[in-house]
C-alpha cells in the first residue's frame, strides 16, 4: 500500500465533502475516482495533497503519517498532483515549464549563478519529456492549444518523478479523440516510471479502458470500489452515476 | 574570451545594441558635458530599473517604495562621510551600501515577501515613507531637509587632479558605465539562471509553483533582497554624481518615477528598464528645462504608454522591426 | 493637565475628520473597482482650490453664515466635476487590467491634475481664512483656546460618516454599490447597469474628498503638492483600517489622527514614521488591515 487514508474527514459547514473515507492506493496501481459532481472527489485529492487541511482522520503515505505535513514535504515525499483547470506557467515556454520542475526535483531551483541553458543533463531530460508527450519546445505555454496545455500540465507533474500522481480530470474540455491521445501518453508513462496513479475522470469509456481499479464516490463517501467489470455491473453505482 | 569571429557574429545579430554600446563608450568625446552627465544619471537609473524589474517583470511584485531604497544607498555614503569627516575610496561605500541595503531588504522582506499585489505595493510605499521621514526628521544625524554634502571620492584608490566637470564627464562617467555593464551582466545571469526561471514560474502561477515543490516565499524574499541591494548600490553611485543627498529622493513620487521608467522601457523585456532609464531621465531633464508643466507632459506620455504602447519602447521597437522585416510574432529582447 | 489632554483629543478628532473624508472615498472606490486611486489626494486638493477660488470671488457679496455652505458645495462640485471626467474617460479602461497599469494611470492623473492646478491657479497658495476667524475661539480651560471652526470640521466629519452609513445600508443605490462590490456578475445579471454604478461610486468618492479639502482650506491654504501630501496619510488610514471597509476608514482615521497629535507633541522626529510603523505592525498581524477583505 503506497497511500492509505483512515477515516479522513473534510466538512464545509453542513456539507460533508469527505466523510470518513478510507481510500487506498497500491504500488504501481492505476485508480480512477468517479462520482457525480459534488461527490467529494476533488476535495479528497485536495486533502491528500495538502491543499486543504483535513478535519479528522489520518493520511498514511509509504508507511508514514503525513496528515499534518506541508505541501512542500508531501512533494518531496513523492506526492504530486495536477489541477482540474489547466495550471501551468503561462509566460514560460513548454521547455522551461518542464525544466523548472526538474530543477525543483533536483533541488537546484534556487541556483542564482548557473545559467539554465548550460545544464545539459536537465536540458536533455526536459527534451525527452517533451518528446514523450509530443509537445513543442519553444512555444509559450499560453499560446499552446488546449489539449497540449493539458498535456503540459501532466508532463510537468511527471517531471517531478512522483511516486504517487493524482490527476484531477486530465482530459476535461478536450475532444474524445484527444482524450484517448492524452491517456495513451499518460498510462504507459506511468507504467514505465512505476508511478501509482489516481485519476479523477468523468468520461466512463476512459475510466473503464484505462484503470486497474475504480472507486465510486457519492456524497463524500466511498460507495463502491472494484475492478472495472465489477463497477460496470453494479446496479447501485449505475443509479448514482445516472441520476447524480 | 570571445573570439574575433564570435564578436562579429554578435554584432551582426544585435546591430542596435552594438550601436548603443559604441555611442555610450564614445559619448564624452563629442557630446556636451551636460548631456554626458544626464546619460550618467540615466545609466544609474538603468541599474535601478534592472533591480526594480527583477521584482516587477520577473517576480510579479510591484514595489512603490524603491525610491526609499535608492535614497538609503545614497545616504550610506553621505552619512559616514558626514560623521567621520574621512573620505575613503568609493568602492568602500559601494560595498557598504550594498551590504546594508541587502540587510535592509532581508529585514523588510520578512514582512513583505509573503504579500503580493496591492498589499505588497502599499507595504513598500510605507517602507519608503518611513525611510523618507527618518532622513527628513533626524536632522542632527542626517542634515534634515537640507541633506548632506557628498564630496568627490577617490575611485579605485586614485585621486584625480582635474576639475569637477571633467571628473564627472570623463572619469566618473566611465566608472558608472563600467558599473552599469557589470550590473547588466549580473542581472542577465540572474534572470537566465535556474533561480530566474523559478521566479518567473512563481510570477506566473503561485499555486502551481508551490505544487512543483518551490518554496515561493523563500525565493521571493531572495529576489527582494537582491533588488533592494542593487537599488541601494545605484543610489550610492548616484551620490557623488549629484554631490548631495536629500530626503526628497526617498519621496514616493520618485518611486513612481522608477515604476514609470520601467514601464516606459518595457517591463516584459530584460533591456526595457535600461532603455527606460536613459530615455526617461533625458526626457525629464529637458522637459523641466523647457516648460514648467513637465508633470503634465509626463502624465500625458504615461497615458499614451498605458493605452497605446503597454509593452513600452522596446516592445514598440520590436513590433516596428518585425513589421519592417515582415516577421510575425514577437521575440524576447 | 486635563485641558491639555482635551486639546490633544480635539486636535486628533480634527485630523481624523478630514482624513476620514479622503480615506472614505478612497476605500469606497477600491471596494468596488479594486483600483487604488493615487490621484485621490488630488481630488481633495481640487476641493480646496475651488472653494478658495470661489470664495475669493464672491465672499464679499454674501453673508458670512452662507460661506460655510458655499465652501462645501464648491469643493464637492469641483471634485465631482473632475470625477465625472476621469472615471468614464480614463479609469474605466483599466478595470481588470494589471495592477501596475491601474496604479500608473492614477499616478498619471495625479501628475496632470497637479500641473493643471498650477496652470489655473498659479504657483502661490490660495487662501480664504475668514470663515476660520469669523467663528473665533473658545476657551477650553487653563488659558487654552481652541478655534470654534475646528469643531465645525469635526462635526462635518461625523455627520458625513453617519450619512455614509445610512447611504450604504438604507438606500437603494448604496445597497446596489455594496452588492456590486461583492459580486459584479450577479449585480449585472439582475439588471443593474454596472458601468453607471462605477461612475456614481467614483463621483461619490471624489465628492467626499472634495468636501474634505474644502472644509480644511479655511484653516490652511490651497497649495501645490497638497494632494500628494494628504494621500500619504489617507493611505495609512486605509492600510490600517483595511482597504474597502468604511468602518476601517473611520477607525483608521481616528488612529492616524490621534497618533499624529501625540507624535507631533512628543516625538516630532518620527511623527510620519510612527504612523507608518503602526500601519506596518497592523499589516504584519492582519495582512488586509483591521477590516479589509480579499
Amino acid at each position: 500500500m503506497i497511500l492509505e487514508t483512515q477515516n479522513l474527514r473534510k466538512y464545509f459547514g453542513e456539507v460533508h465533502a469527505v466523510d470518513n473515507v478510507n481510500f487506498k492506493v497500491k504500488e504501481e496501481e492505476i485508480v480512477a475516482i468517479i462520482g457525480p459532481n459534488g461527490a467529494g472527489k476533488t476535495t479528497l485529492v485536495n486533502v491528500i495533497t495538502g491543499y486543504l487541511k483535513p478535519d479528522g482522520g489520518k493520511i498514511i503515505f509509504m508507511g508514514k503519517d503525513i496528515t499534518n505535513a506541508s505541501i512542500y514535504e508531501r512533494i518531496r515525499a513523492g506526492i504530486v498532483r495536477s489541477f482540474q483547470l489547466v495550471n501551468i506557467f503561462e509566460g514560460l515556454s513548454a521547455f522551461d515549464n518542464i525544466r523548472v520542475a526538474i530543477n525543483s526535483r533536483e533541488r537546484k531551483e534556487g541556483k542564482i549563478f548557473s545559467l539554465i541553458d548550460r545544464d545539459t543533463t536537465v536540458t536533455k531530460e526536459a527534451l525527452q519529456i517533451l518528446d514523450l508527450f509530443g509537445l513543442p519546445k519553444d512555444t509559450l505555454a499560453r499560446d499552446l492549444p488546449h489539449g497540449d496545455r493539458k498535456l503540459l500540465d501532466v508532463a510537468t507533474a511527471f517531471a517531478l518523478k512522483p511516486k504517487l500522481l493524482l490527476l484531477d480530470e486530465p482530459t476535461s474540455g478536450v475532444s474524445t479523440r484527444e482524450k484517448n491521445k492524452i491517456m495513451d501518453v499518460i498510462i504507459p508513462a506511468a507504467r514505465k516510471e512505476k508511478v501509482s496513479l489516481v485519476v479523477i475522470e468523468h468520461d466512463m469509456d476512459i475510466v473503464f479502458n484505462y484503470s486497474d481499479r475504480i472507486v465510486v464516490m457519492h456524497q463524500g463517501k466511498i460507495l463502491f470500489e472494484g475492478k472495472p467489470d465489477e463497477v460496470r455491473e453494479h446496479t447501485e453505482v449505475k443509479r448514482v452515476l445516472l441520476v447524480g | 574570451m570571445i573570439s574575433r569571429k564570435g564578436l562579429i557574429s554578435i554584432i551582426r545579430k544585435y546591430p542596435i545594441y552594438t550601436l548603443i554600446i559604441i555611442i555610450l563608450l564614445t559619448l564624452p568625446i563629442y557630446a556636451p558635458s551636460f548631456f554626458v552627465i544626464q546619460i550618467a544619471y540615466g545609466l544609474i537609473f538603468g541599474i535601478t530599473g534592472l533591480a526594480f524589474n527583477l521584482l516587477l517583470g520577473y517576480t510579479g511584485l510591484l514595489s512603490f517604495g524603491h525610491a526609499g531604497f535608492f535614497a538609503f544607498g545614497a545616504y550610506m555614503m553621505s552619512l559616514p562621510i558626514r560623521h567621520t569627516g574621512i573620505v575613503h575610496t568609493l568602492e568602500v561605500y559601494l560595498a557598504f551600501a550594498f551590504i546594508t541595503s541587502a540587510a535592509l531588504g532581508a529585514l523588510l522582506g520578512l514582512i513583505c515577501a509573503r504579500r503580493t499585489r496591492i498589499f505588497f505595493s502599499i507595504l513598500n510605499l510605507s517602507f519608503g515613507l518611513i525611510i523618507y521621514s527618518f532622513f527628513l526628521k533626524f536632522w542632527g544625524f542626517t542634515g534634515g531637509a537640507d541633506g548632506t554634502h557628498v564630496p568627490t571620492p577617490p575611485l579605485l584608490g586614485m585621486k584625480f587632479a582635474v576639475d569637477k566637470e571633467y571628473w564627472m564627464t570623463h572619469i566618473y562617467y566611465y566608472y558608472i558605465l563600467a558599473a552599469f555593464f557589470i550590473c547588466l551582466a549580473i542581472f542577465w545571469v540572474i534572470v537566465n539562471s535556474n533561480f530566474g526561471k523559478t521566479l518567473q514560474a512563481i510570477r506566473d502561477n503561485e499555486i502551481r509553483a508551490q505544487f512543483t515543490g518551490i518554496r515561493i516565499y523563500r525565493y521571493r524574499h531572495i529576489a527582494y533582497i537582491i533588488s533592494v541591494a542593487f537599488t541601494g548600490l545605484a543610489g550610492c553611485l548616484w551620490a557623488p554624481l549629484n554631490g548631495h543627498t536629500a530626503p526628497e529622493i526617498a519621496w514616493w513620487t520618485y518611486s513612481g518615477d522608477i515604476v514609470m521608467l520601467t514601464i516606459l522601457g518595457g517591463y516584459q523585456y530584460f533591456i526595457g528598464p535600461v532603455i527606460g532609464g536613459l530615455v526617461f531621465n533625458v526626457f525629464k531633464i529637458y522637459t523641466i528645462g523647457y516648460t514648467v508643466y513637465w508633470m503634465l507632459l509626463l502624465g500625458i506620455i504615461l497615458l499614451i504608454l498605458i493605452f497605446f504602447i503597454p509593452r513600452g519602447l522596446v516592445g514598440l521597437g520590436i513590433s516596428i522591426y518585425n513589421r519592417l522585416t515582415h516577421k510575425k510574432g514577437s521575440s524576447k529582447g | 493637565m486635563s485641558n491639555i489632554i482635551f486639546l490633544y483629543l480635539i486636535s486628533g478628532l480634527y485630523y481624523a475628520a478630514y482624513l476620514f473624508l479622503v480615506a472614505a472615498g478612497l476605500t469606497i472606490i477600491f471596494g468596488l473597482a479594486r483600483v487604488v486611486n493615487l490621484a485621490h489626494g488630488a481630488l481633495y486638493a481640487i476641493g480646496a482650490y475651488v472653494a478658495a477660488w470661489l470664495m475669493g470671488l464672491i465672499s464679499k457679496q454674501i453673508p458670512p453664515p452662507l460661506w460655510y455652505i458655499i465652501i462645501i458645495i464648491a469643493g464637492a462640485a469641483g471634485a465631482a466635476f473632475v470625477g465625472i471626467i476621469i472615471e468614464p474617460l480614463l479609469l474605466r479602461r483599466v478595470y481588470g487590467r494589471l495592477e501596475e497599469f491601474q496604479l500608473l494611470l492614477t499616478f498619471a492623473i495625479l501628475l496632470i491634475i497637479e500641473d493643471l492646478e498650477l496652470m489655473i491657479w498659479g504657483p502661490y497658495p490660495l487662501a480664504f481664512k475668514e470663515p476660520y476667524h469669523y467663528l473665533g475661539a473658545v476657551s477650553i480651560g487653563g488659558g487654552l483656546m481652541y478655534p470654534l471652526y475646528g469643531f465645525v470640521v469635526i462635526a462635518m466629519g461625523w455627520l458625513i460618516a453617519l450619512f455614509l452609513w445610512f447611504f450604504m445600508t438604507k438606500t437603494k443605490l448604496g445597497i446596489i454599490i455594496r452588492s456590486a462590490a461583492a459580486n459584479k456578475e450577479v449585480t449585472a445579471a439582475i439588471g443593474h447597469n454596472v458601468k453607471s454604478i462605477y461612475t456614481k461610486t467614483f463621483i461619490l468618492g471624489a465628492t467626499l474628498a472634495g468636501i474634505g479639502g474644502a472644509i480644511v482650506m479655511p484653516s490652511a491654504t490651497a497649495q501645490l503638492g497638497l494632494g500628494i501630501d494628504i494621500l500619504v496619510f489617507a493611505f495609512a488610514v486605509v492600510v490600517i483600517g483595511g482597504l474597502g471597509s468604511l468602518k476601517g476608514a473611520l477607525v483608521g482615521s481616528l488612529i492616524v489622527g490621534m497618533t499624529r497629535v501625540v507624535g507631533i507633541a512628543y516625538f516630532p522626529e518620527i511623527e510620519l514614521a510612527l504612523i507608518w510603523l503602526i500601519a506596518v505592525i497592523v499589516l504584519v498581524f492582519r495582512p488586509l488591515g483591521l477590516w479589509g477583505r480579499e
